[in-house]
């Protein structure tokens, strides 16, 4: 099975039997978008909230580096492997405090203003958010199988489940149970959302 | 991607300011070991994001960043990244434990903020911008993480990174480390206009 790996403010889509990767989230957001029924991801590599900040020419404005560009980007690249907008979930991951550079008091740092920016983009397009692991002060990796599967993974830690394909896909939630032990999926343990 | 391309005789010269930056570091970890500081030729590049990130090593090893943006004309930063192994070596230089990984990272951070301020001192000085550093971060994490977190909160994000980098390494030990000025274009031809090589004459 092929993994994609999606560098920093870049954006990939797969169909069918795959794996998107994005290795050492920090401030970034990694958003992923699945329709577990046709298996399609998509996962974007949002470094800036904001593309009305991009200094470069539009024409070449990075695919996956503006949280209000890529996410309608990520729809319309998944709607064309095949994706039913209506069934299309998404996936946070990111977001992180890194180094809180040039911040004034009180303002909230680049990891969290990114988390913003892909929720707003997300709910004006109306799709809703599955699973998430944001925040923190952290690193993470993201693995996004295209059945579904989220996972990430921290520093020196093992991978853990975020996300398991949708039951509505006819089969059992297949990698909870081969979890080893003292692993339970991420966003149970952090009491979010994970929604199916 | 706008990625800018630089005359030989500007990478020649902002080669040349990071070395003298970096010189006056190497002479100050110097003083604080007691020991001989080595610099390599640095080199500039000018990268998309995604390049810049690959370019500084292995996306999901751990590693020690320290970073020190700076404040005023210029809106650089300076990035000192350490492997596990060179981060316990250097602390131990200090007298450091190895295996006392908060005494090491606290170590490391002092060290970064010689170096950075010094570097940064340096480069303030022969520029003659108004900029100075702010108090340096330090972090232990992914390198991926460290160095694009670094660069999102960098005017490097809007448009490219140019990266400056070079290699210190402490005589008869087993230990060096990567010394990184992160910058955006704008960044740049202000140092450039500086030593009277900027693009618009």
């Amino acid at each position: 099975m092929g993994e994609t790996i999606v560098r920093m403010g870049e954006l990939a889509a797969e169909r069918g039997d795959g794996v998107l990767c994005t290795i050492g989230l920090g401030s970034c957001v990694g958003v992923a978008l699945l329709d577990d029924e046709r298996a399609v991801a998509a996962l974007a590599h949002v470094v800036l909230p904001d593309a009305a900040a991009h200094r470069g020419e539009r024409a070449a404005l990075p695919a996956g580096r503006f949280a209000d560009t890529a996410v309608p980007l990520l729809v319309e690249r998944a709607a064309t492997l095949g994706a039913a907008r209506r069934r299309l979930r998404a996936v946070l991951v990111g977001g992180a405090s890194m180094f809180a550079l040039r911040r004034a008091a009180g303002e909230p740092d680049v990891g969290e203003r990114n988390v913003a920016a892909v929720r707003d983009a997300l709910r004006r397009i109306g799709i809703p958010v599955a699973a998430e692991d944001v925040g923190g002060a952290h690193g993470r990796t993201v693995r996004v199988r295209t059945d579904g599967t989220v996972r990430v993974r921290i520093a020196g830690g093992a991978e853990r489940l975020l996300r398991a394909p949708s039951a509505a896909v006819g089969e059992a939630p297949p990698l909870r149970g081969t979890l080893p032990p003292g692993a339970p999926a991420v966003g149970a343990t952090l009491g979010l959302g994970v929604a199916r | 991607m706008s990625v800018p391309a630089y005359t030989a005789l500007q990478r020649d010269a902002l080669a040349e300011l990071a070395n003298i930056g970096c010189g006056q570091a190497c002479t100050a970890l110097g003083q604080l070991l007691g020991r001989v500081v080595d610099l390599s030729v640095p080199t500039v590049s000018a990268l998309d994001l995604a390049d810049a990130v690959e370019s500084l090593g292995p996306a999901e090893e751990v590693v020690t960043a320290v970073v020190l943006p700076t404040s005023g004309d210029l809106e650089a930063a300076v990035l000192l990244v350490f492997d596990a192994p060179d981060a316990g070596r250097l602390g131990s230089l200090l007298g450091v434990d190895p295996g006392d990984v908060e005494m090491t990272a606290s170590a490391i951070a002092e060290i970064g903020n010689i170096l950075g301020s010094a570097y940064l001192n340096a480069l303030v000085a022969i520029a003659g911008v108004d900029a100075e550093p702010a108090p340096p971060i330090a972090l232990t994490d992914m390198r991926a993480a460290l160095v694009s977190s670094a660069l999102a909160s960098s005017p490097a994000a809007l448009d490219a990174a140019i990266l400056i980098d070079a290699k210190l390494s402490v005589e008869g030990e087993e230990c060096s480390f990567t010394f990184v000025l992160l910058a955006g274009t704008e960044d740049v031809d202000l140092l450039l206009r500086a030593v009277g090589l900027g693009a618009e004459g």
